[in-house]
């Protein structure tokens, strides 16, 4: 997409909801999909009195992401308080943090096509998400469940400059949650939401335009489309003349294009202060230490050594890192088998397919990874061959049982005995005199015919290669 | 000395319905007590972080393990409710 | 048993040897309430369950199993702590009908040790004000004379207690309201170390300030009171993970070498001469039993009031936006005059359930956080702040415990302060020191003014030593048994 003469300058805030048992500030349940008012506590209502009391897993969750993000953490961060009325918002404040974040400075990396990008992180930082108004005519009905939900906003610098940038910035960051086990990445139900920062400026300019948020953004497609839409929008203004107002601007994905949430309310005075009701949370570098040793392999490094150590394609590097578990079965499938190729193969052909249909999380796959390592050790050993082998496999799905018991039990052993198959070929020559002469006359394409009548004459297990071979020799005549 | 505008502008933010006759004994008593905070601008503070909590004492964080409480005993208390959702006028 | 009179630890000791069944010494402060409260006005609402929880006490006891140090013990509970089915309003017409379903941790804490809970006592709107007439059920007035205040906001726990309706009550305290009605009242009241005492459930007018704290008629029923009260709550993040020692218990029978600081700003010309009169007889007291008086100086706390009111105020603004009328509360009445829009909906629900007070409060504290003045108020306060309790915590190095005055004169007449904030502001001098610096502090009852209105000193001592100030206050008591005289009429 181009822009003529213009640049686009586009940031990202994205709101991870930290995958928790309870609440950030209290004991009520935090999941997902429950009764209306269901997971409420006097807490999470702001009833007269109550207090927050800071979950330990979602702090864990915090720096394990910070870090992931290559942010410094902060020893002694600080909760604020973020004040203005609404009516999801429990307590006429949200408890957030301000000027002392828990994360700074850091950068995500991840590729547009093949080029590689490092986008600045500016900080990350903890925060209790409110609930949910819905809106009926003359009334409105709120639903705290949501509130008091763990939140961690990661802020990007703006330093993206296409719409397709800022979509795999947040493809990559969904990866990198969903790898660390912080979240599960569900843009449809809010448990990743990402707002846009928009601005354009002309080219070469280096004071940057009046900056425009997105909200309401549910898919990585409408990430692309809202912004692209934006930033058409910001330039026929220019264009016109037209003053481009800073303000916050929701997505409708439906007719594709943003519109203005015009608000009555007047400019934000958020009155932050240090919440006295929570100490500042203060961590040890040894506690920090710990989370760093404990990170796992994050999605980019690890594609990058599947293809300078393990020999894979880009792509087939790319495909498998979408998803730890995806990756982690493959290491363990490629590890025990010693061929990351064809692990690899039959990842991303036949498991993938089975697991589509049957809507199977890989992690319940009735094939194990060490059962596919089995089998594809007995294609490379030559007992059995690939075409078998795809027998082979759908028996593993459906009966769970190891690759080697199956190739017994079904006799599928490959026949590479020549003598066995000289007898087959024999008999076959015998009983087709008319096509033999056929191919000795030239007509080489009968040539197919026989493979097929010793393959068919071997129930499929006789090595191809072996026929190939012993066919010409006797055909012609040799 | 505040203006009735400030004060105005003040009790818009803190959501406050006030008279004609409270905004002006609130302008009054607001500019008498700003007025006694000035001597403080004196005591030099360069360097010093503000206080908030006055005592020492030990973080501790919650186990994050989720507990039950009956929604029906929180929503007895509501003004105004429809099923078990809180019922206010409309917000947008 | 003369029940009146009667120390709490000896109230319990008797129900627990069965000399007087719990029921019997509640039915005995519930008819003196139904008798005298009329006229006093410190109670707000009664616990219609007290007598059934005494019997449960009883039923314990007979039961051969162990109950708590307060067993049988009716306590009078200031309205700013929650109680599971009991109407909890901190006087405020924002809150006139609410009914919390869950008790304040303090309240659990006092029943697990077998307390009673008589009732609600009064408090100026949200325990603002200075001067306990704020409130919504009207003035509490002065036992010891009808036309005084109690002053500020526990002046329904410290009435009850004079007026003997409960031998203990239960107050908060944010700049004073502990200390201040405990000396008006002429009884003994504790505000302990911030972070002593859970603050969960208790509605909270200013969190880094906020305690809540005994009132009794002597030292060891208050040590008492405070070791079941007193706690790490894990449903309070501020809530201190130290030792609770048994103070009552550990009382030193001598103050052979204590150190009793004295603050030269203290004592200035702007004292009542009867205040002056009665604080000179307390040291000269100390120093009869072996104390000794060391001058030390805080030149800071002439600007504790200026902190103070910008702290709690702001502080409050923010405590205060809960109350919306959305979740609980007042709502104003929009089916007869509906809202023009949100802003409206609020504006109204608070506008006209809030008193003046209060909403002079919340103007100042969101004033003062406002962009822009952030910096110049509530950054500075709070750098200040820090001064000044570096400034005692420095003071300590050179006495055990510091003594002042409670405020700078007796009670004074009803209304005869309400139209001048600031100069009730400046009568807390004394005490809102205490609480900027988190330090504890108590009110003790030494002698008495001219009018015979009581009067009561101020011991402070270092972060989480309350045993000083407990041990200080065992050897006024001893030496003026002021605790002991009873109003007349009652």
């Amino acid at each position: 997409m181009a822009f003529n003469d213009y640049e686009a300058v586009i940031g990202l805030e994205i709101h991870v909801q930290l995958q928790t048992n309870s609440k950030i500030f209290s004991a009520d349940s935090a999941a997902f999909g429950a009764a209306d008012n269901e997971n409420i506590s006097p807490v999470s209502v702001g009833m007269p009195g109550t207090l927050p009391v800071l979950n330990e897993r979602a702090v864990e969750f915090s720096v394990r992401t910070g870090l992931a993000l290559n942010c410094a953490i902060r020893k002694h961060s600080v909760f604020a308080r973020k004040q203005y009325f609404y009516p999801d918002l429990p307590k006429g404040y949200q408890i957030s943090q301000f000027d002392q974040p828990i994360c700074e400075n850091g950068y995500l990396e991840f590729y547009v096509g093949n080029e590689k990008r490092k986008v600045s992180i500016t900080r990350a930082h903890m925060e209790e998400d409110a609930g949910k108004s819905t809106h009926h005519g003359d009334y409105s009905l709120i639903n705290l469940n949501r509130a008091g939900v763990p939140l961690l906003e990661i802020v990007s610098g703006p330093e993206m400059t296409s719409p397709q940038e800022a979509a795999e910035y947040a493809r990559e960051m969904r990866k990198v949650v969903r790898y660390l086990g912080v979240c599960d990445g569900n843009l449809e139900e809010g448990s990743l939401r990402c707002d846009c920062n928009v601005s354009v400026k002309r080219k070469g300019e280096t004071k940057l335009g009046t900056k425009v948020e997105i909200k309401n953004i549910n898919s990585f497609r409408f990430i692309e489309k809202a912004i692209e839409y934006e930033i058409q929008r910001q330039i026929d203004c220019k264009e016109t003349g037209e003053a481009i107002v800073q303000e916050t601007r929701l997505y409708d994905p439906d007719k594709n294009r943003t519109f203005s949430m015009r608000s009555k309310e007047d400019a934000h005075d958020y009155r932050y202060f240090p919440d006295p009701d929570l100490l500042p949370l203060v961590l040890e570098q040894s506690y920090i230490d710990q989370m760093r040793s404990a990170l796992p392999e994050l999605p980019s490094v690890r594609a990058d050594r599947f293809v300078k150590s393990l020999g894979l394609p880009e792509y087939d590097a790319q495909t498998l890192t979408q998803e730890k578990e995806i990756a982690d079965y493959f290491e363990v499938a490629a590890q025990a088998s010693g061929n990351p190729k064809a692990s690899a193969n039959w990842i991303m052909t036949d498991l993938m397919r089975e697991l589509n249909d049957s809507k199977t999380e890989i992690g319940n796959s009735p094939v194990s990874a060490q059962s596919l390592a089995e089998m594809i050790q007995l294609i490379d050993k030559g007992t059995i061959s690939g075409k078998i082998a795809k027998t082979v496999f759908a028996e593993m799905w459906t009966t769970q049982k190891d690759p080697a018991s199956i190739v017994k039990e079904k006799g599928l052993t490959q026949i590479t005995d020549t003598s066995a198959i000289e007898k087959m070929i024999d008999a076959i020559m015998t009983a087709n005199p008319a096509q033999v002469a056929e191919y000795r006359s030239g007509k080489e394409k009968v040539f197919g015919y026989f493979v097929g009548q010793t393959m068919k004459a071997s129930k499929g297990q006789a090595s191809p290669e072996v026929v190939n071979e012993l066919l010409k020799k006797k055909l012609k005549g040799e | 000395m505040l203006t009735k505008e400030n004060v105005e502008k003040v009790a818009q933010l803190a959501r406050l319905k006030l008279t004609e006759a409270e905004l002006a004994a609130i302008q009054n008593q607001l500019s008498a007590v700003l007025e006694n905070f000035e001597q403080i601008a004196q005591v030099d503070t360069k360097d010093v972080s503000p206080l908030v909590t006055p005592t020492e004492i030990t973080q501790t964080l919650r186990a994050d393990v989720a507990e039950v409480f009956s929604s029906e005993r929180l929503l007895e208390t509501a003004p105004e409710k429809s099923g078990n959702l809180f019922k206010v006028p409309p917000v947008v | 048993m003369e029940l009146n009179t009667s120390s709490i630890t000896s109230i319990a000791e008797a129900v627990k040897t069965k000399k007087i069944s719990a029921v019997e010494v509640t039915s005995h402060f519930l008819a003196r309430i139904d008798q005298h409260d009329k006229k006093i006005n410190s109670f707000v609402s009664l616990n219609a369950r007290a007598l059934e929880e005494a019997a449960s006490i009883d039923k314990r006891i007979a039961a051969g199993e162990s109950v708590g140090a307060l067993a049988g013990v009716p306590v009078a509970v200031k309205d700013l702590l929650c109680t599971e089915g009991l109407r909890t309003t901190a006087c405020s017409k924002i809150l006139e009908n609410f009914v919390p379903p869950y008790s304040a941790t303090v309240v659990e804490k006092l029943r697990a040790a077998g307390a009673v809970v008589l009732g609600k006592t009064s408090l100026d709107e949200f325990a603002m004000g200075s001067s306990n007439e704020t409130s919504i059920f009207g003035s509490v007035k002065n036992t010891w004379n009808l036309y005084y205040v109690p002053v500020v906001s526990s002046g329904g726990s410290a009435e009850a207690l004079a007026a003997r309706l409960a031998p203990a009550a239960i107050g908060t305290d944010t700049g004073g309201s502990i200390r201040q009605p405990a000396s008006f009242c002429g009884v003994y009241g504790i505000k302990p170390t911030y972070g002593r005492v859970s603050r969960y459930g208790i509605i909270a007018f200013a969190s880094s300030l906020d305690q809540a704290g005994p009132m009794a008629h002597s030292t060891e029923d208050c040590a008492v009171l405070l070791e079941a009260m007193s706690g790490k709550d894990r449903l309070d993040a501020t809530s201190a993970s130290i030792e609770v020692p048994s103070w009552s218990k550990s009382l030193r029978k001598d103050l052979k070498g204590l150190r009793i600081g004295l603050p030269k700003e203290y004592f200035s010309e702007a004292l009542d001469p009867d205040v002056a009169r009665v604080t000179q007889e307390a040291i000269a007291a100390l120093k009869a039993v072996g104390a000794e008086p060391v001058e030390i100086s805080l030149p800071l706390v002439k600007y504790a009031v200026s902190i103070y009111y910008l702290i709690a105020t702001s502080e409050a603004s923010s405590n205060l936006a809960r109350y919306d009328g959305v979740r609980f509360g007042y709502r104003s009445n929009f089916d007869e005059n509906p809202a023009a829009d949100l802003g409206e909906f609020y504006a109204r629900n608070r506008g006209e359930a809030f008193g003046a007070e209060v909403k002079r409060r919340i103007m100042l504290g969101t004033y003062a956080l406002s962009s822009g003045y952030y910096d110049a108020y509530y950054q500075k306060a709070g750098q200040v702040r820090r001064l000044l309790r570096d400034e005692f915590l420095q003071a300590f190095e050179k006495c055990d415990v510091i003594l002042s005055p409670v405020t700078t004169s007796p009670a004074f007449k009803l209304g005869e302060r309400i139209s001048n904030p600031l100069e009730m502001y400046l009568n807390d001098i004394f005490t809102t020191s205490t609480n900027l610096a988190g330090l504890p502090g108590m009110s003790v009852p030494v002698g008495f003014s001219k009018l015979g209105l009581p009067i009561g000193v101020q011991l402070m001592a270092k972060h989480f030593d309350e045993q000083r100030i407990f041990d200080v206050s065992k050897a006024l008591e001893t030496a003026f048994k002021a605790g002991e005289k009873v109003p007349n009429g009652i």
